[in-house]
C-alpha cells in the first residue's frame, strides 16, 4: 500500500508564528484584530499594563546604570566595564518601544502580507514556500539556542558566585539609592534585574523573528512575481487579453510589496539607523579594548558584547540585501521571458514599463542616510576598523 | 495702501515677499521689487558694506597683531572665517543679483487646467506656509544666538594670551569686555567702551541675518520644487483614470490620429502597430489583433466602468466626445510642461546659488578643523567650552540647513518614478502609457543641487562633514 502524505497547507502563521508568541508572552498583541470575547480582552489589557510597567522598569535601570557610571567618572575601567550595558540597555528599551508604539501600523502592514500569500495547495507548491519556511524555521531554532545558552551560562555563573564564594554582585553593575547587602533586599533586587533580563530577551527574539520573517515573505512574493514574469509570452496559446490581466495581476502584486516595504520601512528605518550608529560605536571601543587588555578575563566579559553588536549589524545588512536582491530579480525576470516572441505592441510597452521600474531596487532605509545592503555593512567595518587602527597608533 | 501695491507682484516673488523684505532690510543689494526711490536703497546698503568691511577688518588685524601663541591664533582664525561667510554672502548677493531676480522670475507664468488646479493650489498653499516657518525658524534661532553671544561675553575672564619674548612665556593681558577680540582705532573705555559694544552687537546681528537670510531663500525655492512635485506626483492617478476613456474611443479613433499632424507621436505609434499587422500570419492576426477585436473585447471589462473621476458619461462605450479627448490630451499636456517649468526651476536654483554653496562649504570645512583642534583643548565646563560647542553646532546647523532640503529635492524627484507605476497604468490609452514611460524613464535620475558641479547638496555631504570633524578631533587628541 502506498503511503499518501498528507500535505499540510502552510499559512503566514507558521512563519510569525513564534515571534507572536513570544510577543503576547511579555504582553505585546500583535495578532491581528479578530473578534475577542471578555475574557481573551482582559488578558489581553493584562497584558499591555504588564508592558507599560516594564518598560518603566527598563528605564529605571537606565537611569541607575547612568547614575553608576557619573559616581565612578574618576576611574575609566569601571566606565569602560559599564559602557556596553550603558548604550545596549536604552536600545534594547527603545526597540521594543518601538514595536509597542506602533503594534497598530505592524498589524495593518502584516495584514497587507497575509492577503497575498498564496493559498492554494498548488501554488505554494510552485512559489516553493517550503523552503522560505524552513530558512526562518533554522534562524528561529538557532537564535533561540544561542539566547537560551547565553542565558543558562549567566544563570549558572551568578548561582555559583552567590553561593560557592559568597559575594553579593549583581548581574548589571548598577546604583541603587538603598544598600543591598542585606540577602532579602538582594534576593529582591537579583529577581527584578532576572525578569528585566528574561522580558527583554523574549522580547529582542520575538522583534528579530517577526523582522526576519516578513522580510522572508516580501522576498518570497518578489520572487513569484519574477517566476509569473519568466512566464509571460510562454504559453501561445494565450489571448492577448489573458496575458495583458496577467501582467495586470503581477503589477497590482508589485506594487501591493511596494507599499508593504515603504509602510514597514515608514515605522522601523528611524530604529535601524539608531542600531547602526550605537552597534559601530560599540565596536569600534570593543575592539579597542580588545586589543589592549592583556588579562583573559577581559577578553571573556566583552566578548559577547562584540558578538552582539557585529551580530545585529550583520543580521540587518542580511536582510536588507535580500529585499535589494529579490526586487531587482524582477527586471532579470522580465528579460527572461519570451518577449521576442511576442508580438502585441501593448504587452511590449507593458513590460517595459514593468522592467523601468523594477530596475531600481526597492530597499529599507537607514532614514534618508543610506540603505541596509552589505555595501554599508562594508563600509561600516571599514570605518570602525580606521578608527580603532588610528586610536591604537597612538595610544 | 502697500498692499494694493504689493499684489502687482506674481508668483514666486509674491511667495517670497517677506524673505525678500527681509534681505532689503537688513541691506543686500536687491533693488528690484521696490516702489520707491533705488538710489536711498543703494546708500543704505553701501553703507552697510562699508561698516561690516570695517569690523571685518578690524578683526583681521586683530589676527595679524596676535600671531605668536597657538591658541590666541587658532581662535582669531576661527572667528574670521565665521564672519567670512557673511561678506562672501553679502558679495555673492550682490553680484549676481540679476539671477537671483530670474530665478523668482521663473515661475511667474506657470500653466493651469480646470482638472488640477485645487490640487495646484493646495501644495501651493503648504509650500507657503512651510516658507513662512522656516524662515520664523531661522530668524528667531538667529536672534537666540546673538542674544547669547552677547550674553555670555559678560561671563568669564575677558583676557588674551599673549607670548612675551624676553622671558619665553605665556602671560594673561586684559582686553576689553567685548563680544569679538577686535582691534580698533580708538580706545574703547567710557563711552567708547559702550559705543563698540553697541557697533558690535549690530554687527552680529546683521552680519549672522544676513547669511542667514540668503540661505533661506535658497532653501525656500527648494521647497516650493518639492511641493510642486509632490502635486505632480497626486495627480498621476487621476489622470490615469481620465485617460482609461480614451481607450473606448480607438475603433474610430484610427481616423482621428490619421488626420493629426505626422509630428504626433500618437500617430507613429499606430503606424507601427499597422506595419506590425502587414507582416503578420493570417491565423496570428485573428488572434493577436484587429483593432476591432481590441475594441471588441475592451468594451467589455469591469476595469473601466468603475472610473469615476473626470468629465464625461462612460457608459455609453461609444463614449468619448471630442471635447473630452482634448482634455485628456491636455491633462498629460500640463503635466509634462509642469514638469519641465519644475526642471528649469531647479537648474535655475543650481546656477544661482551653487557657488555660494561651495564658498561656504570650503570656509565651513575649514573652520570646522580648527573647532576639532579646540575643542581637544576643553577641560571642564565653562565659557570656552561653550563658546566652541556653540561655533560647532552653528556651523553645523547652517550645513545641515541646505544638506536636508538638497536631500528632499533628490528624494522627492526620484519617487515620481514610484508614484508614476503605483497609479493604473495598464488601463490606460497608449499615449497615457507612453507618456508613463517617458516619465519613469526620465525621473529614474534625480533633480539635484550641485555646489558649482563640485558636490551634490545631500545628506551624504553632511554626514561626510560630520565624520570628517570626528576623525579630525580623534587624530588631534592623540597630538596633544
Amino acid at each position: 500500500m502506498e503511503v499518501t502524505e498528507e500535505i499540510k497547507l502552510i499559512t503566514m502563521e507558521d512563519f510569525t508564528k513564534m515571534g507572536i508568541k513570544c510577543f503576547k508572552l511579555i504582553g505585546l498583541n500583535l495578532e491581528s484584530r479578530k473578534e475577542v470575547t471578555k475574557k481573551p480582552k482582559a488578558f489581553m489589557l493584562l497584558g499591555e499594563f504588564h508592558f507599560f510597567l516594564f518598560l518603566i522598569n527598563i528605564g529605571l535601570i537606565v537611569c541607575a546604570l547612568l547614575g553608576y557610571a557619573y559616581k565612578n567618572l574618576h576611574d575609566i575601567k569601571i566606565v569602560a566595564r559599564v559602557l556596553p550595558n550603558l548604550t545596549n540597555a536604552p536600545y534594547l528599551a527603545i526597540k521594543l518601544f518601538v514595536f509597542y508604539w506602533n503594534r497598530d501600523k505592524i498589524k495593518d502592514a502584516l495584514s497587507i502580507l497575509e492577503e497575498s500569500f498564496p493559498k492554494t495547495e498548488e501554488d505554494q507548491l510552485n512559489l516553493n514556500v517550503q523552503t522560505y519556511l524552513k530558512e526562518v524555521k533554522m534562524f528561529v531554532k538557532g537564535f533561540g539556542f544561542l539566547i537560551i545558552v547565553l542565558q543558562v551560562v549567566l544563570i549558572i555563573s551568578q548561582v555559583v558566585l552567590i553561593f560557592m564564594f559568597g559575594t553579593t554582585k549583581l548581574p548589571l553593575d548598577i546604583w541603587l539609592p538603598f544598600s543591598y547587602e542585606n540577602f532579602i533586599i538582594f534576593g529582591a533586587v537579583s529577581l527584578w534585574m532576572g525578569w528585566i533580563c528574561f522580558v527583554v530577551t523574549t522580547g529582542t527574539y520575538a522583534a528579530e523573528i517577526i523582522l526576519f520573517a516578513t522580510i522572508s515573505l516580501s522576498s518570497m512574493k518578489f520572487d513569484s512575481i519574477k517566476r509569473k514574469c519568466e512566464n509571460i509570452g510562454v504559453n501561445e496559446l494565450k489571448t492577448e487579453e489573458e496575458e495583458l490581466t496577467n501582467i495586470k495581476e503581477i503589477v497590482e502584486e508589485q506594487n501591493e510589496i511596494f507599499k508593504f516595504i515603504f509602510d514597514w520601512d515608514k515605522i522601523f528605518s528611524s530604529l535601524f539607523l539608531y542600531n547602526f550608529v550605537q552597534s559601530s560605536i560599540l565596536l569600534c571601543f570593543i575592539i579597542f579594548l580588545l586589543s589592549s587588555s592583556r588579562d583573559i578575563s577581559t577578553f571573556v566579559l566583552y566578548f559577547p558584547y562584540l558578538g552582539t553588536s557585529l551580530n545585529q549589524i550583520l543580521l540587518f545588512c542580511f536582510l536588507g540585501q535580500k529585499i535589494v536582491n529579490s526586487s531587482s530579480s524582477v527586471a532579470i525576470g522580465i528579460y527572461n521571458s519570451k518577449w521576442h516572441q511576442i508580438k502585441s505592441l501593448k504587452i511590449r510597452k507593458a513590460l517595459l514599463m514593468i522592467l523601468i521600474r523594477s530596475q531600481k531596487p526597492s530597499a529599507l532605509t537607514l532614514k534618508k542616510f543610506g540603505v541596509m545592503s552589505f555595501e554599508t555593512f562594508t563600509k561600516i567595518l571599514a570605518a570602525a576598523y580606521s578608527y580603532f587602527t588610528l586610536m591604537k597608533s597612538f595610544m | 495702501m502697500t498692499s494694493i501695491i504689493e499684489s502687482k507682484y506674481v508668483g514666486l516673488v509674491s511667495d517670497l515677499l517677506p524673505n525678500i523684505r527681509l534681505m532689503q532690510g537688513f541691506g543686500h543689494f536687491i533693488f528690484k521689487y521696490i516702489n520707491g526711490p533705488i538710489f536711498l536703497r543703494k546708500v543704505y546698503s553701501s553703507v552697510h558694506l562699508v561698516l561690516l568691511l570695517f569690523q571685518f577688518l578690524c578683526i583681521l588685524l586683530n589676527l595679524a597683531q596676535n600671531t605668536d601663541e597657538v591658541s590666541e591664533l587658532t581662535a582669531n582664525t576661527i572667528t574670521v572665517l565665521f564672519f567670512t561667510h557673511c561678506i562672501t554672502k553679502f558679495v555673492y548677493v550682490a553680484l549676481s543679483s540679476e539671477n537671483i531676480s530670474r530665478t523668482l522670475g521663473i515661475w511667474n507664468q506657470s500653466n493651469s487646467h480646470p482638472l488640477f488646479t485645487e490640487s495646484n493650489s493646495r501644495y501651493h498653499q503648504i509650500a507657503l506656509a512651510k516658507m513662512r516657518r522656516l524662515l520664523m525658524l531661522v530668524m528667531l534661532t538667529t536672534c537666540i544666538a546673538t542674544v547669547c553671544w552677547t550674553t555670555i561675553t559678560f561671563f568669564g575672564d575677558s583676557t588674551k594670551l599673549w607670548r612675551d619674548h624676553e622671558n619665553n612665556e605665556t602671560l594673561t593681558v586684559e582686553i576689553p569686555r567685548l563680544m569679538i577680540k577686535s582691534w580698533y582705532p580708538w580706545n574703547p573705555v567710557g563711552a567708547l567702551y559702550f559705543a563698540s559694544l553697541a557697533f558690535q552687537f549690530y554687527y552680529l546681528l546683521f552680519s549672522m541675518v544676513i547669511c542667514n537670510t540668503s540661505d533661506v531663500l535658497f532653501c525656500s525655492w527648494l521647497i516650493f520644487a518639492c511641493e510642486q512635485l509632490q502635486h505632480l506626483k497626486g495627480i498621476m492617478r487621476p489622470l490615469m483614470e481620465l485617460s482609461a476613456t480614451l481607450d473606448t474611443y480607438r475603433p474610430n479613433s484610427a481616423a482621428l490620429f490619421r488626420t493629426v499632424s505626422a509630428s504626433s507621436k500618437s500617430e507613429l505609434i499606430l503606424n507601427d502597430e499597422n506595419e506590425k499587422n502587414s507582416n503578420y500570419d493570417l491565423n496570428i492576426s485573428t488572434i493577436y489583433n484587429t483593432k476591432s477585436d481590441w475594441g471588441a473585447q475592451y468594451r467589455a471589462p469591469t476595469t473601466l466602468q468603475n472610473f469615476n473621476g473626470g468629465k464625461g458619461n462612460n457608459n455609453n462605450p461609444n463614449g468619448l466626445t471630442e471635447k473630452q479627448e482634448m482634455m485628456v490630451r491636455s491633462a498629460i499636456k500640463y503635466w509634462v510642461e509642469r514638469h519641465k517649468h519644475v526642471v528649469r526651476l531647479v537648474s535655475a536654483i543650481g546656477d544661482t546659488y551653487g557657488l555660494a554653496l561651495l564658498l561656504h562649504m570650503l570656509t565651513s570645512t575649514i573652520m570646522l578643523t580648527l573647532l576639532a583642534y579646540q575643542a581637544t583643548k576643553i577641560d571642564g565646563v565653562n565659557v570656552y567650552a561653550f563658546s566652541v560647542i556653540g561655533y560647532l553646532v552653528y556651523s553645523l546647523a547652517q550645513v545641515f540647513l541646505f544638506c536636508i532640503f538638497g536631500n528632499r529635492l533628490i528624494e522627492e524627484s526620484s519617487s515620481v518614478m514610484e508614484a508614476a507605476y503605483s497609479c493604473h497604468w495598464y488601463d490606460g490609452s497608449e499615449e497615457a502609457k507612453t507618456f508613463v514611460q517617458i516619465v519613469c524613464q526620465q525621473c529614474q535620475k534625480a533633480m539635484t543641487i550641485s555646489g558649482a558641479k563640485f558636490f551634490t547638496v545631500s545628506l551624504d555631504l553632511f554626514a561626510s562633514v560630520l565624520g570628517a570633524v570626528v576623525t579630525y578631533f580623534m587624530v588631534l587628541v592623540q597630538l596633544k
